[in-house]
């Protein structure tokens, strides 16, 4: 089963397919000298439905962008059987770059010179009308990017290519930072997605959901070309290209419903005075959008609490006015000293070095040089990266800047540590890692995430947040009770748990190899 | 002493400029109540003004935006030669017109001109100040304080230089905020400006917030981890590693964006999605200020050398 660069077995739906794309021997090296492809042969059919997956830097964007003939491979060649290919970025607001969402669509139909419908600026608004029906942004069209939330930008990219109505559409990793309901939305869209549908992603729920075939990448080669259950059912395989992600399965039980982590910690009790006491606390931002609406939470020492809520909640919000960044309006005091891990680890390091990196906080603590350098080379190790002091912190993969943003913050000792979306863009193996380092820390957890499964492994109660307020506060294995779903999670997990059941069944019904 | 027989002195008792000063303080005060007053539209703390066109409200928003700049850059042209102050009464009073009819929210239109208003108090002070009384000149003096004289000349020039720059200033709102910014740049583009010149205007006002959000971002992150500005080596040290980081992240996105544009089909041009149809409605309009405009012009000019001469 484990064979190297196995052709793929065009079976099902592909047998007697055409090939529309086609790579022949691929290289691409970057100006820096990076090999970033090496030898790549990929043929692409016609409605094949592929996903590419691998380790972070493996060279995924570089051969989706050759696929789009954005990058010219330095060697080999690329054959198009007269397609028109489509891109959707990862970050949304590299797509989307006009001023408003309407000329964002109409900028692709208006230079591929699509016959009629290029000329006809009524059939042209007629196509842009549609398709923002489809992603649901009708009453944005004439809105400027920067005012949509996260998950619209996200819809809103891929309208900005619908529109172009290409053959094949490649997508760079969709569902980084979406909530579970806008993954869903992804999905169905994506489903009825008619054409060819290349895409990339480090969330295999996802992709099992929409792919049939996977094509697996290790140091910008093809390492393997399966079927999606193929390499699922395989976990050796899974294992070797940070894929393995089959620690989420263990949460689940036999019928559906998710069994609770047991924490290596006992978890704290609530005796004791509160070291975060928040009394019907609101805050309004200044453009008027309410972030917080009479939010009561009370937090001891050694606590792990989820926050949940779907995007918009009021979740960073309340991280936010924890760490006194927010002045709210209310009855609030904080007896601790609160770190804040950020979504985006890049928002948090601009130093020149890992080391300046974890020291800045120290530094500006004014505390001696040999106090500083301990705890350094503490936090480097409880994050397991001993030895990347002299590494450049932009020059890092997604799991190991994520470490570090986490380690930059430990080496400041502070009393709770707040992480807000800590799996955005980690591999499965980075997210194992990172449960382990955090079950790890004896510090108090406020952990941000739509990522129930990930949060069952560390925390013990959950705080529920919708529209600003919070609706509930309860343990944690509260959240898996159906009733509780149906009632109080507003953005809905459906089709995890219809693919962990799935995927539950390859594993355990027999035909894990 | 011999000079001072030249001079026309008018002096003004206390009552008299107690009153002006206190009306002036009063009328200040209430523009900076409106100013500081939190607008509900106000985008951010870093006061980028939206350009979101207001939609469709009046036939100013539905003027044709070729017309539109044209016929009010006309107008700020105009008005930037003449000298006579009745005159650019007139003026203001047009243009104090057209903002009304324009239905610009007033706090964000005095914001737009508050920066103005800073520049000009300031270099009305210093031309009261500093500015030279001259044989023939009229000068003001307030009692009792009869060391102060405020040269009249001076005077009229300073408010020449206000009404000039207060007017060109305001018709920039009603430019920018009655059609939405893309309409406006491609409206520009069909006036003759470089196509570069407008893409960079498109992209860096839609860029411009993204860049605040990650610089926000990164400098909530900064002070979360304890910096704080300190007059030392190590505060220029952060804020250059802050804005190199800044740099090079904007430079990696410049890129990703000209990918993205590139799988989009961009070869160097960017399309108009905006199609351009002048009606009668508002061919009057742009020729109406047109018209106000060089009937100022030639009312300046006649008072300017006389009537009689110039007939």
């Amino acid at each position: 089963m484990h064979d190297v660069a196995q052709e793929y077995r065009l079976t099902g739906s592909l047998a007697g397919k055409k090939v529309i794309l086609q790579l022949k021997d691929v290289s691409f090296i970057y100006p820096d000298g990076n090999k970033a492809l090496d030898n790549v042969n990929l043929a692409v059919y016609e409605n094949d439905r592929l996903a590419i997956v691998g380790h972070n830097g493996c060279g995924k964007t570089t051969l989706a962008k050759i696929l789009c003939d954005i990058y010219k491979p330095t060697r080999g060649s690329v054959l198009r059987e007269n397609v028109r290919v489509g891109m959707v970025f990862q970050d949304p607001d590299d797509q989307l770059f006009s001023a408003t969402l309407f000329d964002d669509l109409a900028f692709g139909p208006l230079l591929m010179s699509q016959g009629i419908t290029v000329t006809d600026a009524t059939l042209l608004e007629a196509k842009i009308s549609t398709v923002l029906d489809m992603v649901g942004l009708r009453e944005y069209a004439y809105k400027e990017p920067h005012n949509l939330s996260y998950g619209q930008r996200k819809r809103a990219a891929l309208a900005t290519v619908l529109t172009m109505d290409p053959d094949v559409l490649i997508l760079d990793e969709p569902t980084d930072g979406l909530d579970p309901e806008h993954e869903e939305v992804f999905l169905d869209l994506l489903s009825s997605f008619k054409g060819t549908l290349v895409c990339i992603s480090h969330n295999l729920f996802f992709l099992y959901h929409l792919c049939d075939r996977v094509l697996v990448l290790k140091n910008g080669r093809v390492h393997h070309d399966y079927t999606i259950k193929d390499l699922i059912s395989h976990p050796p395989s899974l294992r070797e290209h940070g894929l393995d992600f089959t620690f989420r399965l263990s949460c689940c039980g036999d019928n559906g419903g998710h069994i609770l982590q047991v924490r290596t910690e006992v978890p704290a009790s609530s005796e004791g005075s509160p070291i975060i006491y928040l009394n019907n606390v609101s805050y309004t931002y200044p453009d008027g959008s309410p972030g917080l609406k009479n939010v009561s939470l009370v937090v001891h020492k050694g606590e792990r609490i989820a926050v949940v809520g779907e995007n918009g909640a009021g979740k960073s919000t309340l991280a936010l006015v924890l760490t006194g960044i927010l002045k709210p309006l209310g009855d609030y005091y904080i007896d601790a000293e609160i770190g804040l891990v950020f979504q985006n680890p890049m928002d948090q390091l601009f130093c020149t070095s890992c080391w300046n990196e974890v020291a800045f906080g120290p530094e500006n603590m004014d505390l001696a040089r040999d106090v500083v350098s301990a705890r350094v080379k503490e936090a480097l190790h409880s994050v397991g990266l001993d030895g990347y002091e002299n590494r450049v912190p932009h020059r890092l993969s997604g799991g190991e800047q994520k470490r570090i943003a986490i380690a930059s913050i430990l080496s400041m000792k502070p009393d709770v540590l707040i992480l807000d979306e800590p799996t955005n863009n980690l591999d499965p193996d980075g997210e194992r890692q990172l449960i382990e380092i955090l079950d790890s820390l004896e510090q108090t957890l406020i952990i941000i995430s739509h990522d129930l499964c990930f949060l069952s492994f560390l925390c013990d109660r959950a705080v529920v947040m919708h529209e600003g307020r919070i609706i509930e506060d309860v343990p944690f294995e509260e959240l898996f009770r159906a009733e509780f779903k149906r009632a109080h999670l507003h953005h809905h997990h459906g089709h995890h748990k219809r693919c962990c059941q799935a995927i539950r069944e390859i594993f355990f019904g027999g035909s894990v190899t | 002493m011999k000079s001072d027989v030249a001079i026309r002195v008018i002096a003004l008792s206390p009552k008299v400029w107690l009153s002006a000063a206190i009306a002036l303080i009063v009328i200040t005060a209430f523009l900076i109540f409106c100013l500081k007053a939190r607008h509900e539209t106000e985008v951010s703390s870093w006061k980028i003004p939206s350009l979101e066109g207001g939609g469709q409200r009046g036939w100013i928003n539905r003027w044709d935006a070729r017309l539109k700049i044209f016929s009010l850059m006309f107008f700020s042209f105009a008005v930037a030669f003449i000298n006579n102050v009745a005159v650019l009464l007139f003026d203001a009073v047009c243009i104090a017109c057209l903002v009304v009819a324009s239905r610009i929210a007033i706090r964000a239109f005095l914001r737009r001109l508050s920066p103005v208003f800073s520049f000009l108090t300031f270099l009305a002070i210093v031309l009261l100040l500093t500015a030279p009384v001259k044989q023939g000149d009229t000068v003001i003096v307030l009692e009792p304080f009869s060391m102060i004289r405020l040269n009249l000349g001076i005077i009229r020039l300073i408010l020449r230089i206000w009404l000039k720059a207060v007017i060109i200033v305001a018709v920039m709102p009603v430019v920018f905020e009655t059609s939405p910014y893309s309409i406006t740049v491609a409206a520009l583009r069909k006036l003759g400006l470089p196509e570069g010149f407008t893409q960079m205007l498109l992209l860096a006002y839609r860029y411009l917030f993204v860049l605040r959000d990650e610089a926000s971002r990164m400098y909530r992150s900064m002070k979360l981890r304890g910096f704080r500005y300190r007059t030392g080596w190590r505060t220029l040290v952060i804020l250059g590693n802050f804005l190199g980081i800044l740099f090079v992240r904007s430079y990696e996105r410049t890129q990703r964006i000209y990918e993205a544009m590139t799988a989009r089909g961009y070869r160097g041009n960017m399309p108009l999605a905006v199609k351009f149809k002048a009606n009668w409605r508002d061919i009057t309009l742009a020729a109406m200020w047109v018209a106000v405009a060089s009937f100022s012009l030639i009312v300046d000019l006649l008072l300017q050398h006389g009537f009689a001469r110039m007939i």
